[in-house]
């Protein structure tokens, strides 16, 4: 074998290779096990080193998706995913840091980073008190209000000034609906907030899990996540993509169902602040002593037939005007920032979901959002304000 | 080949090192190869073509060697028994079709009474060919030639592929409007039809050595290389082949080889090429780039995974098949580390420039000398370079990117040949530092004049080509 000399020189016998292969065994034996019982820190530091914010520009939102043509990997570790973005590098002298959570619709589906909420805010060059306002977008496409507190808490460490929260009513009642990753891959943080805010949550659902599942080769799906992303980085340098875009029907083109139904109730009943999980807002309020601006954001309002019964395919009327009655007296009665955009935005700017807006759309809804963020900069605001209709 | 198919194959090497008898590891490696032909073929659209052509291919390399036989030669119990389990293999591979078996060997095959019947008829024109042509072997074997080359620019042109997909589609009463050229995935190919080009004009020679039917069917399509090569010599394999029963297969050194050439393989091709792919370069991500700086980076990542891939998949290719106890050829020498283009050309796919050399460049340039009135010396190696390279080339693909890639790299050989006579002398008087200094740069130059080659290899068209080459050269990206 030319080339190979280094291999085919050595003489081989079978005590070497059982001596080898048997050494292989117990330090991967070993490797297991030690990674285990360090576990969660031994995966953490795996998931905090990155060559984002170094070798290639941060992620300008999380990425989302196992998706090769948008150079997208499903990533549910919290360090993994605030080391690739771009909040991840060092906050400037002069940068007042507004970071912005939510759901797909903050993430900006179907928009290119450079037309998301966030983005937008940041070419409107605003500043407070002699600092650039600059925005981040911390939102994740998935609705749930506590994973939008998990969130909420990991990003304190990156020294936010303000927090723009998009919410909606399925941000609030779509939690129990389906499995969502973010909260069963993060079970310790989750309990560990539920514990500490006495949450009201089923913490069955996000069971820990076991010394046998935290070793290294259980954990090998996180681990070549995390490489991919990292490689899918010079990929996001050469390209700046990060969604394939695909083609969708305007909401405007969808008819209105008769159903009333809304989340597990087939017909009209009476809403509660439990139901709503109200008690997340209460505990980020808790959490920290940042101004946060809780936005309910604009949906798509259909007209036509069934528009008597439903705003649009998401919401029926009497759950959607129940939610923003209980949100609005929650703000007022806890002091909370709020700003109620729900009708202020045309049903012509909105692409494949009753919340998702086109770039027009983010535009306009930036345009509103920021005299109101100033307002919070200041301490000017803590009454519900509500927004215009277009 | 992917994971899987490399795990089964490791299983069947330790039964085979552990629990076989020598006395038939040979008919084991036929047998194996017979089915791996079936198994490794990719699924395809049209209907039962990912059983047809396997079957094509074994009837083609039977008749191979049924032409090519020494004149003397006679078939053997040997060779009948071999051609039984050949067409037994093929008519067992229907039974899913009529028993609720796993279609893990082919999908849904086609009526067994089809097969029955193209297998009649496929010896019976075997049979009149053979019989019409006694007694003119060479002329029989040249249109066999012409028939393999035929066949082969039939499936690696596109605008044919096409038409034969459609009319493949139109007799299985599919759709002809979905055609497309890369629906005639046919397994090892272009590998296959050299293997059998080289016992044709071996025989037309008359160096092949005596193969009995056995032999060649598993020269032919040995199923460690059967995907990508290497492409090997019929006497070299036979020899290893013929020395299988006494050979010691259960020794630790052969397995600590076999599986560490595998080990390093995998780790090439399903760690590092498959890393790279991520962001290479191909017509997507050229488009996608959005700096000149992007555009060399993909560059850089698709001339090292393709090496990577490339090479991965040889290492893990001759570990499997010294497991078996065959020695494949070497298809790389650490190509980017060559100091010129003629040394990168015998470090890289090896086995392909050897058969090209000693099939094309060698019989032309022989000709091409005793040419009367004779031509200028560089104007006969400037012919044999191009044609040369320009049937690499086009054995990738009869496309105008991969006949340009061919150009280019004739030209490149041309000039190293040109410069080298020149500076024979001078290059002999170099020593020392400027010595080293001098093969630095020549291995920088040579490395990117390959990985710029590169870009007409793996992008569709020229104008895609022309527009990567001046993205690279800082023209119309930022």
């Amino acid at each position: 074998m030319r080339g190979w000399e280094w291999l085919t020189n050595l003489h081989y016998d079978w005590r070497m290779i059982l001596r080898v292969v048997g050494k292989a065994t117990l330090l991967f034996a070993l490797t297991n096990i030690v990674f285990a019982l360090l576990y969660p820190a031994s995966l953490a530091a795996v998931m905090r080193t990155s060559i984002y914010n170094g070798l290639v520009p941060g992620r300008a939102r999380f990425p989302y998706g196992a998706s090769p043509d948008s150079y997208n990997v499903l990533i549910t570790h919290l360090d993994a995913l605030f080391s690739s973005h771009e909040i991840a590098r060092p906050k400037a002298g002069d940068e007042y840091r507004v970071i912005v959570l939510g759901d797909s619709a903050a993430w900006g589906y179907l928009l290119d980073p450079d037309q998301t909420t966030s983005a937008q805010l940041n070419t409107l060059n605003l500043t407070v008190n002699g600092r650039r306002v600059v925005a981040y977008n911390l939102a994740l496409v998935e609705t749930s209000v506590t994973k939008d507190l998990l969130i909420l808490e990991e990003a304190l460490a990156y020294q936010p000034d303000l927090i723009v929260w998009r919410v909606t009513a399925r941000t609030f009642t779509d939690e129990e609906n389906g499995e969502n990753v973010y909260l069963t891959e993060n079970p310790e943080r989750v309990r560990a907030l539920a514990n500490q805010y006495n949450l009201a949550l089923d913490q069955s659902r996000y069971p820990l899990p076991s010394i046998w599942e935290n070793t290294l080769i259980a954990r090998r799906q996180d681990l070549a996540d995390w490489l991919r992303l990292q490689l899918y980085g010079i990929a996001w340098a050469n390209t700046g993509i990060d969604q394939a875009n695909i083609p969708y029907t305007p909401r405007v083109e969808v008819p209105l169902e008769s159903s009333e139904a809304y989340d597990q109730y087939a017909e009209p009943v009476t809403l509660t602040a439990i139901d709503l999980r109200l008690d997340r807002i209460s505990a980020a309020h808790t959490l920290t002593d940042v101004p946060i601006l809780l936005v309910n954001e604009p949906m798509y309002i259909g007209s036509g037939d069934n528009a008597d019964a439903r705003y649009n395919e998401f919401y029926p009327r009497w759950a959607y005007d129940q939610y923003r009655a209980l949100l609005a007296v929650s703000a007022a009665q806890n002091g909370w920032n709020y700003l109620d955009l729900w009708n202020t935005i045309a049903p012509v700017e909105f692409t494949d979901s009753p919340l998702h807006l086109t770039p027009v759309g983010e535009t306009q809804l930036a345009a509103l959002l920021a005299s109101t963020l100033l307002d919070v900069a200041d301490g000017r605001l803590d009454t519900i304000q509500q927004g215009s209709e277009p | 080949m992917t994971l899987p198919a490399i795990g089964v194959l490791l299983l069947l090497a330790a039964l085979y090192i552990l629990l076989l008898p020598a006395r038939w590891r040979g008919w084991t490696l036929f047998l194996v190869s017979l089915i791996a032909v079936y198994v490794l073929q990719p699924r395809l659209a049209i209907r039962w073509l990912d059983y047809s052509l396997p079957t094509l291919t074994l009837g083609v390399v039977a008749a191979a060697w049924w032409f090519t036989r020494a004149p003397e030669q006679r078939p053997t119990r040997d060779d009948a028994a071999a051609f039984g389990l050949l067409v037994g293999v093929a008519l067992l591979l229907t039974l899913p079709r009529y028993l609720e078996l796993p279609l893990i060997f082919t999908s849904r095959p086609p009526p067994i009474e089809s097969v029955i019947l193209a297998v009649a008829l496929g010896i019976t024109a075997a049979l009149l060919a053979w019989r019409v042509g006694r007694g003119r072997q060479k002329g029989l074997l040249t249109l066999c030639l012409l028939a393999i080359i035929a066949l082969f620019i039939l499936v690696k042109t596109p605008p044919l592929t096409t038409a034969l997909a459609g009319g493949l589609r139109a007799s299985a009463g599919q759709d002809v409007s979905l055609a497309l050229p890369n629906e005639i995935g046919w397994l090892g190919f272009s590998y296959i039809a050299f293997r059998l080009i080289h016992l044709i004009r071996d025989r037309q020679t008359g160096i092949l050595p005596t193969l009995s039917l056995r032999e060649a069917v598993t020269f032919t399509v040995f199923f460690p290389a059967i995907t990508a090569g290497p492409i090997d010599r019929a006497e070299r394999f036979i020899g290893d082949y013929r020395s299988l029963p006494l050979l010691r297969v259960r020794e630790a050194n052969r397995i600590t080889i076999g599986l560490s050439r595998i080990a390093v393989g995998l780790f090439k091709k399903f760690v590092i090429a498959d890393s790279l792919a991520l962001f290479s370069l191909n017509a997507a991500t050229a488009a996608q780039a959005t700096s000149t700086g992007a555009l060399w980076i993909n560059l850089y990542a698709y001339a090292f995974q393709l090496y990577f891939d490339f090479s991965g998949y040889t290492d893990i290719a001759i570990g499997i098949a010294y497991l078996f106890g065959i020695l494949l050829p070497e298809n790389f020498n650490r190509p980017y580390l060559k100091p010129n283009i003629a040394a990168f050309w015998q470090s890289w796919h090896i086995s392909l420039s050897d058969w090209v050399r000693f099939y094309v460049y060698s019989p032309l340039s022989r000709r091409l000398i005793k040419r009367k009135p004779p031509l200028p010396n560089y104007t006969i190696i400037f012919i044999c370079t191009l044609l040369t390279m320009v049937i690499i080339g086009l054995w990738h693909g009869v496309t105008l990117t991969f006949f340009i890639w061919g150009v280019w790299h004739a030209l490149g050989l041309f000039a190293h040949k040109w410069w080298t006579d020149r500076t024979r002398k001078w290059y002999r008087g170099l020593a020392g530092w400027r010595k080293r200094v001098w093969t630095v740069a020549g291995i920088l130059l040579t490395f990117h004049f390959v990985v710029l080659g590169w870009v007409w290899f793996t992008l569709p068209d020229v104008s895609t080509a022309l527009r990567v080459f001046a993205g690279l050269a800082g023209v119309g990206v930022r």
